[in-house]
């Protein structure tokens, strides 16, 4: 989609919704090689169930990184300039993962048109996962 | 309660880190992460975009650390019970985006250490930051990392 213009950016506009349709024990293993976390949490089942868990869980920076679609599917892949996010709930497998974003300001400085949006991770209706804020830069 | 052993290091830069920005680490995160824009992947289409190469994916910063060449330190080395760890969050801020190619000195430091009322009690909050500097000694980009323990 093309990129937002800044003159046509309104407050309360909803960013690109991204969904991440099921966590699998796949995309926590491939996250862990790429990120190189290795906490065993997020992979060794038997270890996790040995603490009290029901099972492995979603490394937080995980869902970030899918939070970050929503950014850049919007704006484009060089826009993000500041992303700042609180992991508030844990994401297991199996879990669907709705990333969504709402525009809150927008204002010119040092010569960059940037828009400033919060940003979330729900995985069920009212369990946000992870809430945030951004600042994207657009033309 | 007994001052936090770790209070020291606020402030203290651990040893730089060198890293070199690869084209596979960038594709194989971005994959991780469900990024698709070609930009990402296809070094002909992130030329066609402007950009000198391969462009990193917003939360790249936080795997930098494992591709530093040997010898660097990445930062303090915080003490803490791994077992009462929380990520609480995390923010990462842009001077300018990361492109494979990138040569990067990675600075780590505690920048600050607080306290909190959980919902089990007090935690410790330590705030980590990587600050990314080009061979120019200007910063890309820093990562800032809020890491609780259970006391």
């Amino acid at each position: 989609m093309a990129a937002p213009k800044f003159e046509d950016v309104k407050v309360g506009d909803a960013l690109p919704t991204y969904v991440h349709e099921k966590v699998t024990r796949t995309d926590l293993v491939k996250y862990a090689g790429a990120s190189g976390d290795y906490n065993p949490m997020h992979h060794d089942e038997t270890l996790a169930k040995n603490v009290g868990l029901p099972s492995v869980f979603a490394h937080g920076m995980f869902s970030m990184g899918l939070l970050s679609n929503v950014l850049v599917n919007w704006a484009g892949p060089g826009s993000v300039k500041r992303f700042d996010v609180q992991f508030r709930a844990i994401t297991w497998p199996d879990d669907k993962i709705a990333c969504t974003g709402k525009v809150t300001g927008k204002r010119e400085e040092g010569g960059q048109k940037l828009v400033d949006v919060e940003i979330q991770c729900e995985t069920k209706p009212g369990t946000r996962t992870i809430i945030g804020s951004a600042t994207v830069a657009v033309v | 309660m007994a001052e936090n052993p770790n209070q020291a290091l606020v402030g203290k830069e651990g040893p730089p880190s060198t890293i070199h920005v690869d084209k596979a680490r960038i594709r194989q995160f971005a994959r991780a992460v469900g990024l698709t824009d070609p930009a990402y992947f296809d070094e002909a289409e992130a030329k066609k975009r402007g950009y000198p190469s391969l462009i990193g994916p917003p939360t790249l910063p936080i795997c930098l650390g494992q591709d530093a060449e040997p010898g660097g330190g990445g930062g303090p080395q915080v003490k803490y019970d791994v077992r009462k760890l929380l990520h609480e969050g995390t923010e990462i801020i842009y001077d300018r985006p990361i492109f494979a190619g990138d040569v990067l000195t990675m600075k780590g430091q505690l920048k600050s250490i607080a306290t909190r009322e959980g919902k089990s009690g007090m935690r410790t909050i330590y705030t980590m930051e990587q600050a990314f500097y080009d061979q120019q000694g200007k910063r890309v980009c820093a990562l800032m990392l809020r890491i609780s323990e259970g006391q």
